[in-house]
């Protein structure tokens, strides 16, 4: 019915009347549709920084964007542009100009970049694309992906909303250690979504964008997924405020209540089930167990009958201003409590990246989050990610998941403590480091790193200048 | 035939000091047989095995005729065996939810026949899991004196030493003996001076090896696999088995190697047994103090041993020890291990030391950036038990089979040492903990509310359970190291189906 209320309205005086009048009259729509988003439309090709094999390499890429104001904002994901040292954007109208990065969430996989739009040398206004509304979606809507499919910029292909509010589980990782899609649900398409489409603009027939593109499933035909433009709508004002989003984090998992409503003995669609409290954790802290039932946060009733529902209540937390006494009702073994805990804020799952070029390997800072993956007691330390074949630091047995603890005596807590004592080493050229480690984030042992100084100057600059070939 | 005459000649130049004429050559190694011979047996046994998991409804119980070579080594009727094949350890094989194991259940006896057709019944002893051999003492009403190898203590293998190993074929052949000539190709000095020789190993496995002159060396085994590779030394004090299983790799394969009688006297005069306690101090990957790392720390000479990882609650963190701790003397000897392939040698001189035995260690602890010389007393404790030593529970009606939870279990996945449950083995997945969604490795710890501390309380649950008829269960359980509800839903049989 939809269908044909739509058809209904787009179809003009002009049209002959029977099916090939209904035909005309839906493509005309599409294309009005299309004509709003398209001069908006983006191909985004990041030169960023990847650590490769124990060195620092500069790769590239291609990803889709929408620019949303008069500005020349653009909003694209946080896997294409988030951590990019260089963006070159192409418009719809083949124009190319250079973008800045103005920040990134990687837990919404959303970043914003800025083009500058002075080196614009065309003749057309950029003319921004508006947002729609995703909450307002349901299954069969027309929508439109547009963007680069494998490079391929400019692409639209076509479809229908195949599931407003499909959940992809909270276990996605965007990179090593950084968990992604906690806060959302996704929209499911049937519209071809293939590498390179990401950060490209989903589209209703109205020429509003109603998501962006993210990610698609390569096993599978026909089913991708786009961030809802509500959530991103959120995330985008924080960034231009603030350049990134600062979230609250209580260290709690949830589990939906359904099967369990009778055990728990809760009714009417109430409460959601605790299932991990992470130790030391506000929650912890507040005295929270697994197997109560969270009634209200912040003074407003919880409900998570199923786990469609669990990223509303991940991003209500979220949302709560970090460091704020929270109140909670709390129904335990039959009786309802109230306690109060207070939020901290949440952290990047990964670390910061850095290339000890001078040793052969590369590094990571040690975040909680990490430190709670590799079931290490504290996030101390930093991990190797990766040494270079016959390197000094893989001579000297160091290798990726080890946990360097301490270098030349100094114990190095942080990415920035090892960055120190490296920097200091490699000044002072000392040809023998003794390096503590927790070998594979267990054991602990000793190694001797012999640095040889001399080889790298020479051998190593042309190589450092090449950059890698493309990929999607 | 000139050239085949050349060929010949060439070869006796290379492989004989003193050029013997053939019919003495044949007359050595006919003596060789005659000595060594009649203590080579052959052990038949029927073993039987069991599948797990999925593989359990696929392949149920086979069972398996084994045959193998033996040799007596003591007059009374003890019989050395190749440990792998006789007392193989549980295979899993993979899948997330549906993978299964095969386990092997060991034989209650043996059959042994001597060289001369004698037939007995045997016993398995017990096995060094180090060594990988195993003992069997043949059973009889009157004292044995039975053709025992013997053994020349003082022999040394030498580099490109030609020896004789013999062998046995199998069944098909009627078990008859065979020999093979062959060099010792390298000297190995882990965990003590061995020498490895190559080709021999369909059936010389377990074979002794004599000299041309006569001497017994000593038998054939598969090269102790120890765990320095990477993780540091393990191996101390009988944990070889469980760091092998915390690594979860075996560098390299194994390979056949000669043993000499140094390595195994201390095992025929006092034969591992079953059951029996194995030394544990509870130290993971150790390293050796080499001039390297010596001079580096500023510690005045090499040798010794770096801990890796000190086990919460084990006899070295009782007695103090902890990861990084250097130890330089045990029982006032010098701990002389100064590369990382040595240190072995250090776990087996530790475990000869047996269960309850006091080492007193001298150590250097790392204070500040300066070593300090200290001292500690270690009791050596009892290895724990692994996850493979444990019985596999089948609870049918749920369709999951559980284990009660061991330390190895906890320190392999990190876990807190206190923690109790029955850890999921496996799942079927149209069962009712299947469709539930409990997974394999989930270690159940609530089930409605009431704790689980063993296999035993979950069945005592699961029987109430099942009296109350109730529909549904709900159980509290550890996956990964995060805790989780699972929703089970039941349908116990009404009354008088079951």
């Amino acid at each position: 019915m939809p269908a044909l209320c739509l058809l209904a309205q787009g179809s003009d005086e002009a049209a002959p009347a029977g099916t090939l009048g209904v035909e005309a009259g839906l493509e005309a729509r599409i294309q009005q549709a299309r004509d709003r988003v398209y001069p908006a439309l983006v191909n985004i090709q990041p030169v960023r920084d990847e650590y490769v094999g124990g060195k620092k390499v500069q790769r590239t890429a291609t990803g889709s964007g929408v620019i949303f104001d008069t500005q020349g904002h653009a909003v694209t994901n946080y896997h294409v542009a988030g951590k990019a040292k260089k963006l070159i954007v192409t418009l719809s109208n083949k124009e190319k100009i250079h973008a800045d990065l103005v920040g990134g969430d990687p837990w919404t996989d959303i970043a914003v970049i800025k083009l500058r739009i002075e080196e614009y040398k065309g003749t057309e206004a950029i003319r921004p694309a508006a947002f729609g509304r995703s909450a307002l979606l349901v299954e069969g809507d027309f929508v439109m992906a547009m963007g680069s499919p494998l490079a391929l910029a400019r692409s639209i292909s076509f479809g229908v909303v195949s599931c407003r509010d499909r959940a992809l589980g909270s276990d996605m990782e965007l990179e090593d250690f950084q968990r992604t899609g906690s806060f959302n649900t996704w929209i499911q398409t049937d519209a071809a979504i293939n590498p390179g489409n990401s950060g490209g603009p989903m589209v209703n027939l109205a020429g509003e964008v109603v998501g962006i593109n993210a990610r698609g499933n390569s096993g599978a035909n026909n089913i991708g997924f786009a961030i809802p433009i509500d959530i991103v709508k959120e995330v985008i004002d924080q960034i231009l405020k603030t350049g990134t989003v600062t979230r609250s984090w209580i260290g709690a998992e949830w589990q939906p209540i359904d099967q369990f409503e009778e055990h728990f003995q809760v009714s009417g669609g109430r409460g959601v089930l605790l299932g991990h409290v992470i130790p030391g954790g506000p929650a912890a802290k507040a005295g929270l167990q697994p197997g109560d039932i969270l009634l209200t946060y912040d003074g407003a009733p919880v409900s998570a009958r199923f786990t469609e529902q669990l990223p509303d209540l991940e991003k209500r937390i979220a949302d709560t201003p970090v460091g704020k006494e929270v109140s909670l009702h709390v129904l335990r073994g039959g009786t309802e409590t109230e306690l109060t805990l207070t939020t901290i804020r949440l952290e990047e799952g990964a670390g910061e990246d850095y290339e000890c070029k001078a040793w052969e390997f590369t590094v990571k800072g040690i975040t909680s989050e990490m430190a709670r993956d590799l079931k290490l007691e504290a996030p101390k330390g930093v991990l190797v990610t990766g040494s270079q074949a016959a390197g000094d630091a893989r001579k000297a047995g160091l290798d990726n998941g080890d946990v360097l603890l301490e270098v030349g005596g100094k114990p190095v807590g942080s990415l920035e403590e090892f960055i120190g004592a490296y920097e200091q080493f490699v000044d002072e050229k000392r040809a023998k480091v003794l390096i503590k480690i927790l070998k594979s984030a267990r054991t602990q042992r000793l190694v001797v790193l012999e640095a040889e100084y001399e080889k790298k100057s020479d051998e190593k600059r042309p190589e450092e200048a090449g950059t890698e070939g493309k990929e999607n | 035939m000139i050239h085949a005459r050349l060929v010949a000649f060439t070869m006796m130049c290379l492989t004989l000091a003193l050029p013997l004429r053939a019919d003495d050559r044949q007359q050595q190694l006919q003596q060789i047989m005659d000595k060594v011979g009649p203590s080579v047996v052959t052990v038949q046994f029927t073993m039987k095995m069991r599948g797990g998991g999925q593989l359990g409804s696929m392949m149920g119980e086979q069972e398996r005729q084994v045959s193998m070579l033996g040799v007596i080594v003591r007059a009374d009727g003890l019989v050395l065996v190749p440990g792998n094949e006789i007392d193989p350890p549980e295979q899993s094989i993979g899948g997330r939810s549906g993978g299964g194991s095969v386990s092997f259940d060991k034989p209650e006896d043996y059959g042994v026949t001597l060289a001369d057709g004698k037939e007995y019944r045997a016993k398995l002893l017990g096995k060094d899991e180090e060594m990988d051999l195993a003992f069997l003492q043949i059973e009889s009403q009157e004292p044995l004196v039975l053709p025992a190898l013997q053994f020349s203590p003082d022999a040394q293998p030498q580099i490109a030493q030609e020896v004789v190993v013999i062998g046995m074929h199998p069944k098909a052949y009627g078990f008859a003996r065979k020999f093979k000539i062959t060099r010792v190709n390298s000297l190995l000095e882990k965990p003590c001076a061995m020498a490895t020789t190559e080709d021999v190993l369909n059936g010389y496995l377990g074979g002794p090896v004599a000299s041309f002159d006569g001497q017994v060396l000593g038998i054939i085994g598969l090269r102790p696999v120890t765990e320095e590779g990477g993780g540091g030394g393990g191996g101390m004090g009988g944990i070889g088995r469980l760091a092998r299983m915390f690594l979860g790799s075996t560098p390299g394969g194994p390979e056949p190697t000669l043993f000499p009688y140094d390595l195994l006297s201390d095992m025929i005069t006092n034969p591992p047994k079953s059951g029996s306690k194995k030394p544990w101090i509870g130290v993971m990957g150790m390293q050796a103090l080499t001039k390297e790392l010596a001079e580096t720390l500023g510690i005045p000479k090499p040798g010794g041993v770096i801990l890796g990882e000190v086990l919460a609650d084990s006899p070295a963190a009782v007695a103090g020890l902890r990861s990084g701790d250097i130890l330089t003397q045990y029982n006032d000897k010098p701990v002389e291990i100064s590369k990382d392939e040595e240190v072995a040698k250090f776990g087996m001189a530790l475990r000869r030391l047996g269960v309850g035995a006091e080492v007193a260690f001298t150590y250097w602890r790392d204070e500040n950036g300066a070593y300090a010389s200290k001292t500690a007393t270690v009791t050596l404790g009892e290895s724990p038990p692994t996850q493979a030593d444990m019985e596999e529970k089948d609870q049918s009606e749920v369709g999951m089979k559980v284990k009660d939870v061991t330390y190895e279990l906890l320190q392999r996945r990190k876990l807190p040492a206190t923690t109790k449950g029955a850890v999921v083995t496996t799942v079927e997945r149209a069962g009712w903990a299947g469709l539930g969604g409990l997974k394999r490795g989930d270690i159940v710890q609530k089930i409605d509310d009431v704790e689980v501390k063993s296999v035993e309380e979950l069945e005592a649950r699961l029987k109430e359970a099942k009296a109350a008829k109730k529909g549904e269960m709900v159980f509290f359980v550890l996956r990964d190291d995060k805790t989780e509800f699972v929703h089970v839903e039941t349908e116990w049989a009404p009354k008088g189906k079951e």
